[in-house]
């Protein structure tokens, strides 16, 4: 299964979904810095953050499954920087355990914001609310080209593996594959600086100029506001009177 | 000057690894002409193509309806020269076909109401119906390669470029294809090493080979030749052959 390539969500299946995207942005960053400076200790706040991103989550309808399955690849991350901190920081057990505690819980956290914020926008509205909210253009365009690149290196890895697994006959030595891997990873990049140049070409000769249009002209609305001051507001109590 | 829709003159290109791509290139058409571009592999079809409307730049000139090419007038040569290229998964990049057909309009800053109507109208006379809320790199090479067709049409374009329209399609879907490029009464520029298209729908012929136009003129007389084109890495339309 290709990640990048499945239907992200039902774009406009709730309320919360059909959110202006700045409104978006704007709740989910400042959830997300509340979360980074929350104490580690504070373990009730962040019992009311899983319950606040979990409601989130589930009124938006945006499958588990799929928040889970991508969950998987931060696994790896958590793990390193568990071992990292086992293994470097000269504390005794149990401050690196709360070391260990603190990034996994808050990583996991804004991994859900950040999940909320795919799943529930099109990518280029979500692209748009960054652009209207004068994120700079260099930041915006790096979005961009990595949104459309990823997926172009993706297809690429996906064909080459194929190719080379039909004309796989025998099993392998550990340093065969480590040979093979190293070519096709160089073969890789520059059939990805190829395609990505033809297709970077194909959008200039659409009149391109590295500013996204989208159908959608975004105007905030009475259900923008409120959300936004329901979800500050239930922030700022948590982090005053927790 | 008005009614020569492309004017080409001393046009040189290298490529950064020094490859000399286009080496004084000279020709012109006259408006609601169509011209087939022929030549084997490697000889500078699809570079002179980009010139066109002002992807590549380098030596020499290119006007476009007596406009010359450059940074000032680019949106409004984008919008009268509509390139389709070789690879549909170059010309396609967005998440929906009907995104991917509204990308050059909006860009172009077409009136939004507009776009919709427009979008649909242009996959109607595509036969493209339905296909609205599909992912273009889940459908079939002859599919996408409509899809790319109409990505340009929509922008209502007064020269119409192609790079190998008939690559690699099974017989029926390039028949069709050719059928509706032949309805398309706009100038047309061909580039294909595939004879029985350009013979069933360009009046005149440009053949290159190493970067440099070998010869031009009608193409009754250029595709019957049969010595010059041998001598190109080409053969006779089978039309032709007997």
């Amino acid at each position: 299964m290709n990640l990048l390539q499945s239907k992200p969500a039902l774009h406009d299946s709730s309320s919360l979904t059909k959110l202006d995207p700045r409104i978006k942005i704007i709740s989910m960053t400042a959830f997300i810095v509340v979360i980074a400076l929350t104490p580690s200790t504070a373990y009730l706040k962040f019992l009311f953050y899983f319950l606040a991103i979990t409601l989130i989550l589930v009124w938006s309808r945006i499958s588990f499954k799929k928040l889970l399955l991508r969950l998987f690849f931060l696994l790896p991350l958590l793990a390193f920087l568990g071992i990292s901190v086992l293994v470097f920081e000269g504390h005794n057990v149990s401050e690196n355990i709360n070391i260990l505690w603190n990034l996994s819980v808050k990583s996991i956290l804004i991994f859900l914001c950040i999940g909320y914020l795919i799943f529930s926008t099109r990518f280029f509205h979500l692209i748009k609310g960054f652009e209207l909210l004068k994120t700079p253009s260099v930041m915006i365009s790096v979005m961009t080209f990595a949104y459309r690149y990823i997926s172009l290196f993706s297809e690429e890895a996906e064909s080459m593996q194929r190719a080379k697994k039909s004309r796989t006959f025998k099993k392998h030595k550990l340093i065969e594959k480590i040979k093979i891997l190293i070519s096709m990873v160089s073969h890789l990049f520059f059939r990805s600086y190829e395609r990505t140049e033809n297709t970077y070409a194909a959008m200039l000769s659409r009149g391109f100029d590295r500013k996204i249009e989208t159908l959608t002209l975004f105007k905030t609305n009475q259900k923008d506001w409120i959300f936004s001051s329901i979800f500050l507001l239930y922030i700022l109590s948590i982090w005053v009177v927790l | 000057m008005k009614n020569t829709a492309v004017q080409v003159t001393d046009l040189n290109f290298s490529y950064p690894d020094k490859t000399n791509a286009l080496k004084n290139i000279n020709f012109s058409l006259g408006k609601g002409q169509s011209l087939g571009i022929i030549g084997p592999n490697g000889s500078g079809k699809s570079t002179l193509l980009l010139h066109l409307n002002g992807v590549l730049k380098q030596d020499g000139s290119v006007r476009i309806f007596g406009d010359l090419i450059k940074k000032q007038n680019i949106k409004t040569i984008r919008r009268k020269v509509g390139l389709v290229f070789q690879d549909p998964n170059d010309q396609l990049f967005m998440p929906t076909v009907f995104d991917d057909v509204a990308f050059g309009p909006l860009n172009l800053g077409m009136d939004r109401d507009q776009i919709e109507k427009k979008v649909k109208i242009t996959m109607k006379n595509l036969g493209l119906n339905g296909y609205e809320e599909k992912n273009p790199s889940h459908l079939s090479l002859g599919e996408r390669k409509k899809v790319s067709l109409a990505t340009v049409l929509v922008l209502e374009p007064q020269i119409l470029v192609l790079d190998e329209p008939t690559a690699n399609l099974d017989p029926g879907s390039k028949k069709s294809f050719i059928n509706i490029i032949k309805k398309i009464s706009t100038t047309k520029i061909i580039a294909s090493h595939d004879m029985d298209s350009i013979f069933d729908l360009c009046g005149r012929v440009l053949m290159m080979n190493d970067g440099r136009i070998v010869t031009q003129g009608k193409s009754e007389h250029i595709l019957m030749d049969k010595e010059l084109l041998e001598a190109n890495n080409l053969e006779l339309p089978s039309q032709l052959r007997s």
